[in-house]
């Protein structure tokens, strides 16, 4: 557990550099620094994926269960899409000025609450669980990234960008916005299939695919957040500071639905982040 | 949007010709044109579009309510209403009046509950506040699914007729030109060779080439829809031919799977138990079944044979291992005692058996809550009344929820009118206790009893089909493009030019904004003559 804490801090610790450098880079025009600050944040993957690999052993299952577990992997999976970001178009690394705070914020958050582990219930102990979680993360972190581009692309269309800016070294608008509905576009897949994998699940352990059960509901409303995104896009023609809004506005619908609704309601599903009662 | 493929015949008797391969923008009635390329619709395409919508077919009130219910600010506005509606939903605790959780926050809600209980709220997704908007975004899903299928059977046929070279149908007008030198014999092959360098696979028949998304590639669109048709009609229809219920069966008891065998049974209206029933046994009980290294809590045998006694299925029954059947799907429930009595009168002669079922309960001193019995006499007249608990052991303060070491029953034995304690006593098995009229109330054993959830739906199959085939149409809209592009030789104010045509259904207008790029710069300079 101290070697766990102890690497959990020392990715915190690129975390914060590598937020930090983000965002003077961004004030003060530095790519270099921006480009520092991707490769700090990069770093601190690391030491978190040994911490997640060393809970993951000593609890005997993923981090699929309680706040610590669940926020940190969110964080670490936040920090993978801007790897993934940077990696596809490198002139997109400053979009880490979105995430990384985000994910800073998360990981925080993670080490305040307990870390006693959970054991799986019996409900819990099905390969179901692996799909719907591994879904759930990859759409959520698919939101976050188009929240972030999304958020690029409001920036620089808000005022002009000084010639030689990090800004200006982005790809065209078009560019950022057709990323920011790719993006949008993935992540509504991936949440299909969390949905989708989570009404098999329900009904092979409870007997009913739907229960309207407060997280489920939320679900639903993420989803049809995002298809009226995508019915906005493809039907209505919403392109460019539109759509960037909306991709910026449904957000935290997604991230209340992850992280609120199990805090807020009292839900059988929210025994996930808040612990069994 | 529809899309004509012959003259339309207006109400002003004016025949206009379209275009067939010219795609119409739901709001603005222009024609879809790649970015930076120019606008198309002419003026009498524009009119056309609004007679289209002023009906101009005799059948205009099916033309209406399908362009109604095909509008998409109609979906936007439903599926933000059943949002909301959701959204407060989940505010209010969900249920019938009775239940705990209703209750509970009835008391706790006491300014609100009045409102919500006059529209019936706390049974939310069943009211026609959420009905009628879920069954008009069916009709609307009906309606669009419909019209993106003949849009996309009408882009694929185009895609596979200009595959096989057939470019008679593209419009007379290209997305753009470029000019080629005099003698500019090989422009198809750079043409070519510059859109294979882009990642193009091109085909070449005669003086065109032709490339494209494959047909295939229209298929998400209409695919996603009618499989969400096909959902909602499941699960509608499901509801009305589905059974759901909670059923006690002892260890060693056997059941017919019927609607008395329930203690709790929600059905729908047309659902109806298999004629002869099969039967339901509980024939061992295993309280802490470990799996995989996970103890997963009780777990029943269940074994369920048909009328004739062959066996249909069998199996332990846990979370996410349930036991199927046909239709039938068996889940674990909680498990309890059962308590085996027997009647006996003064000679010892059996006049009749029950069982009490007795579910844990931390909260009473016993441990389990009592079970309760009415006696009655040969003319069926209710006698004594028999309650009936088990007390259970005790570990480290707490109760051990298995049968005890030494399993007694703590029997209290009253009148019919309840004010007389006839008898009491603790049992152990084989011992009796007095009764009316002489007879004698014997416990016989203590055993286990298993809660089973039992669900007959068999609209199962095809939901999950219908939710699969959802995942696979949503994937091929999102991410498959669906974009054709033409080259061919053409003639322009006496000279020789490269008409590229291009249409951008979906998901490329970056992918042809780079192959114009790409072509632009293989024949810049042609206006001198050169070629790159």
């Amino acid at each position: 557990m101290t070697s766990e804490i102890i690497l959990m801090w020392a990715a915190i610790t690129f975390y914060t550099i590598g937020c930090i450098a983000f965002v003077f880079g961004a004030v003060f025009k530095q790519d270099k620094l921006v480009t520092a600050g991707l490769w700090i944040s990069l770093a601190g993957l690391l030491p978190h994926a040994i911490a997640i690999g060393i809970r993951w052993v000593h609890v005997g299952h993923a981090p699929y269960l309680g706040f610590y577990e669940v926020v940190s992997s969110y964080a670490f999976a936040a920090v993978l899409a801007l790897g993934v970001i940077a990696w596809i178009r490198p002139s997109m690394r400053i979009a880490g000025i979105a995430i990384m705070p985000v994910a800073l914020l998360m990981i925080g958050a993670a080490m305040l609450a307990p870390k006693s582990p959970l054991d799986i219930t019996p409900t819990l102990a099905s390969y179901w669980l692996t799909i719907h979680v591994t879904f759930a993360k990859l759409s959520y972190s698919s939101f976050i990234a188009a929240f972030a581009i999304a958020l690029v692309y409001l920036i620089r269309e808000r005022k002009p960008v000084a010639e030689g800016s990090v800004l200006s070294r982005l790809p065209e608008q078009s560019v950022l916005d057709d990323l920011s509905f790719r993006f949008v576009a993935v992540g509504f897949i991936f949440l299909s299939v969390m949905i989708v994998a989570g009404a098999i699940w329900a009904n092979e352990a409870w007997g009913r695919y739907w229960s309207w059960d407060p997280i489920e509901t939320w679900s639903l409303l993420t989803w049809i957040v995002y298809a009226g995104y995508l019915h906005a896009r493809l039907t209505l023609g919403w392109r460019g500071r539109r759509a960037a809004w909306y991709a910026v506005l449904a957000l935290p619908v997604m991230a209340f639905t992850a992280i609120g609704v199990p805090l807020a309601y009292n839900s059988i599903h929210g025994a996930y982040l808040t612990g069994y009662k | 949007m529809r899309v004509y493929t012959r003259p339309v015949r207006t109400r002003h008797k004016e025949t206009i010709e379209l275009d067939p391969l010219l795609d119409i923008h739901p709001r603005t009635g222009d024609g879809l044109a790649p970015a930076g390329g120019p606008s198309v619709a002419p003026v009498q395409l524009r009119r056309a579009v609004r007679l289209r919508r002023g009906h101009v077919s005799p059948a205009s009130l099916r033309h209406r309510v399908a362009s109604r219910l095909a509008s998409p600010r109609l979906a936007f506005g439903l599926m933000i209403y059943l949002g909301v509606y959701a959204f407060l939903g989940s505010l209010v605790a969900q249920g019938t009046a009775e239940s705990p959780k209703v209750v509970a926050w009835a008391l706790a809600h006491p300014g609100v509950e009045q409102l919500v209980r006059s529209v019936g709220f706390h049974e939310a997704y069943t009211t026609p506040l959420f009905l009628v908007p879920a069954a008009l975004l069916l009709a609307c899903t009906a309606v669009c699914a419909w019209r993106r299928t003949r849009v996309a059977l009408w882009r694929g046929r185009a895609l596979a007729r200009t595959g096989r070279g057939d470019v008679s149908g593209i419009g007379a007008r290209p997305t753009f030109t470029l000019p080629l030198a005099s003698a500019d014999e090989g422009a198809l092959e750079t043409a070519e060779e510059v859109l294979n360098g882009c990642g193009v696979k091109v085909n070449k028949h005669g003086d065109v080439l032709v490339a494209g998304s494959p047909v295939a590639s229209v298929a998400g669109s209409p695919l996603f829809h009618w499989s969400l048709v096909a959902l909602i009609c499941a699960i509608a229809l499901g509801s009305l031919f589905r059974a759901d219920g909670v059923m006690g069966i002892a260890v060693g008891d056997v059941k017919p799977l019927a609607a008395e065998s329930f203690g709790v049974l929600t059905a729908g209206r047309f659902h109806s138990w298999p004629v002869p029933p099969p039967t339901i046994a509980v024939e061992g009980l295993d309280v802490s079944h470990r799996v995989g290294g996970i103890d997963r809590g009780a777990a029943p045998l269940v074994v369920v044979r048909d009328a004739r006694g062959s066996v249909l299925a069998q199996g332990s029954v846990y979370p996410n291992h349930p036991l199927r059947f046909g239709s039938v799907i068996v889940h674990p429930g909680a498990y309890g005692l059962a308590a085996n009595v027997a009647l006996v009168d003064a000679r010892g002669n059996e006049l009749g058996r029950s069982r009490l079922l007795l579910d844990f309960d931390s909260h009473v001193p016993a441990g389990t809550d009592p079970g309760g019995l009415t006696l009655s006499d040969a003319q069926g007249n209710p006698g004594a009344q028999v309650t009936l608990a088990v007390p259970l052991d005790m570990q480290a303060g707490s109760f051990v929820q298995v049968v005890p070491t030494r399993p007694t029953a703590e029997v209290t034995v009253t009148s019919v009118a309840g004010n007389a304690v006839l008898a009491h006593a603790h049992l152990q098995p084989g011992e009796s206790v007095p009764v009316d009229g002489g007879a004698r109330l014997r416990l016989d054993n203590v055993g286990y009893y298993a809660r089973l959830a039992i669900v007959d739906d068999p609209s199962v199959p095809m939901i999950y089909v219908s939710l699969v085939l959802a995942l696979v149409g949503v994937t091929m809209a999102l991410l498959l493009p669906q974009w054709m592009l033409v080259v061919r030789l053409s003639t322009e104010d006496d000279r020789r030019v490269l008409e590229v045509t291009t249409r951008d259904w979906r998901n490329a207008s970056l992918r042809l904004e780079a192959l114009e790029v790409a072509l632009r710069a293989a024949f810049a300079g042609n206006e001198s003559g050169g070629r790159r």
